[in-house]
């Protein structure tokens, strides 16, 4: 009863090649969250299908879904999703607790990890004693406990200053060079210069780069009256 | 002399417990259980007893473990990885609410209890029923002995989880053979997995033990009085089984059984 259908996507059909660099654009409200959740089997579709790897993700199972997230897919947010109860080693390795990992080597890998994205004396820090940048790099390190092949990144500089942000830009750069396929959805222009591959969304739907500028001039404009 | 010989025998009438039969019916079982289905009084209060202090030993044993999963968010669940803070913080939220001792303790101990005695007076009545159907003129009280006294093995099974507790400082999550169904636990498989959850070993000694004494208690052939004893429990299971479906069903989560049965 009152109820109204918002279609996030419509039928989109998108090819992301392994190994690339892919940037998703788009406005707010344009899908491309939704699209990046499906992806990593986050969100369902209604419709349609979604191939990763040999992997239909419209066809697991909560449980099959959960293992295809743990060995497949890293997971990086806008609002770091880090657990505030927990040290920056203890939130690298909770990943680690569902793949039957005892601690001992839980703690080296999350180690190992924290001192790749230049965290190593910040171990034992919770997340409200580190800065916003630092957040995010325990979030990388977070996403690449499992060392997944996908990494999906929501907005991930969204939170930051410039500066952060462009040193997360290059982790993800750093890591795509290392083999991994990135997928960032971003507002953040300055993406653009480590990207393989563009998508722009605009209300559900892909369109070309000049379409996706036409509207979001339009949008830019100042209202004028009359 | 003979007032005290009265008064001794007086005081063995109204003894209602017989603790004195526990180890025998482990050990000896089938000349124990004839013993206690020959008996036309009530005793199938001590088995009772000991099992619901069993019960109330074992949510004391695991009300300290529970907490300190919660606190240290052990139970948190793997996508919790993927929770936006806010999520997060009502996740942390509701299992504060868990560790209040009205979670810990009271709720466990009152809907084990309830399942305990529940579950006996069911099975007793259902038992009476099918032996009577079946042509048995036993009395009541017959049954209530024999299936008061074969819950033993489900005594057995709290002691051992009491143990296993106390070692490996963790509950017992999965019982008996829910295991076997995974993934999607909807539907019929919900109710499949609540109905795995009662059998084990311990389920399995205390349907040998009704075997042994359905017979001699009834006077049937042993076929009528085991196919009567078998359909009791077939009833009684789908029974046990509601509680554990409902659960499965309202929370989401994987099938575990709230009661003692």
């Amino acid at each position: 009863m009152g109820e109204t259908l918002v279609k996030a996507l419509n039928g989109v059909s998108i090819g992301i090649e392994r190994g690339s660099f892919t940037v998703i654009m788009g406005p707010s409200g344009s899908g491309k969250s939704t699209l990046l959740y499906l992806i990593g089997g986050l969100d369902w579709p209604t419709a349609g299908t979604i191939h990763v790897d040999e992997h239909k993700i419209e066809t697991l199972d909560e449980n099959t879904l959960a293992v295809f997230r743990r060995n497949k897919v890293g997971f990086i947010f806008q609002s770091f999703n880090l657990i505030a109860s927990m040290a920056a080693e203890e939130n690298v390795s909770f990943p680690l607790r569902f793949s039957g990992i005892n601690p001992a080597e839980r703690k080296v890998r999350s180690q190992k990890l924290l001192d790749l994205v230049g965290l190593s004396d910040r171990m034992t820090h919770r997340p409200t004693e580190l800065s916003g940048g630092q957040q995010q790099r325990v979030a990388v390190a977070r996403a690449l406990i499992n060392d997944p092949p996908l990494i999906l990144a929501d907005e991930p500089t969204g939170n930051l200053d410039s500066f952060s942000g462009l040193a997360i830009m290059q982790l993800l750069s750093d890591l795509h060079k290392a083999g991994k396929t990135i997928i960032v959805v971003t507002h953040d222009p300055r993406m653009r210069q480590f990207a393989t591959n563009m998508v722009f969304l605009l209300d559900g739907n892909i369109v070309s780069e000049a379409d996706y500028k036409d509207a979001t001039e339009l949008l830019t404009q100042p209202f004028e009256k009359g | 002399m003979e007032t005290a010989k009265t008064e001794i025998i007086e005081k063995q009438k109204k003894n209602p417990f017989h603790f004195e039969w526990i180890l025998p019916v482990i050990i000896k079982p089938r000349k124990t259980i004839e013993k206690i289905t020959s008996q036309e009084k009530p005793v199938w209060l001590t088995p009772l007893v000991v099992i619901s202090a069993l019960i109330i030993l074992a949510a004391l044993v695991a009300g300290p473990i529970k907490r300190n999963i919660i606190q240290m968010g052990l139970n948190m669940p793997e996508s919790f990885q993927y929770y936006s803070e806010e999520q997060q913080m009502q996740f942390m939220n509701a299992q504060a609410n868990r560790t209040s001792p009205l979670f810990l303790y009271v709720f466990p101990i009152l809907t084990s209890l309830a399942g305990l005695w529940v579950s006996f007076f069911l099975l007793s009545s259902l038992l009476h029923l099918s032996l009577t159907l079946a042509g048995s003129r036993s009395q009541n009280v017959r049954s209530y002995n024999l299936v008061g006294w074969s819950m033993l093995p489900l005594g057995v099974r709290l002691l051992v989880q009491i143990v296993a507790m106390l070692v490996t400082k963790t509950v017992v999550s999965n019982p008996g053979l829910s295991g076997f169904i995974t993934g999607d636990i909807k539907g019929f498989a919900a109710f499949a997995a609540a109905l795995l959850a009662l059998i084990d070993i311990y389920f399995i000694w205390q349907i040998i033990l009704l075997l042994v004494g359905v017979r001699p208690l009834s006077g049937l052939k042993r076929s009528s009085a085991w196919m009567a004893t078998a359909i009791s429990l077939v009833i009684l299971m789908l029974l046990q089984s509601v509680p554990g479906f409902l659960s499965s069903a309202l929370s989401g989560l994987t099938s575990s059984t709230p009661f003692y049965f």
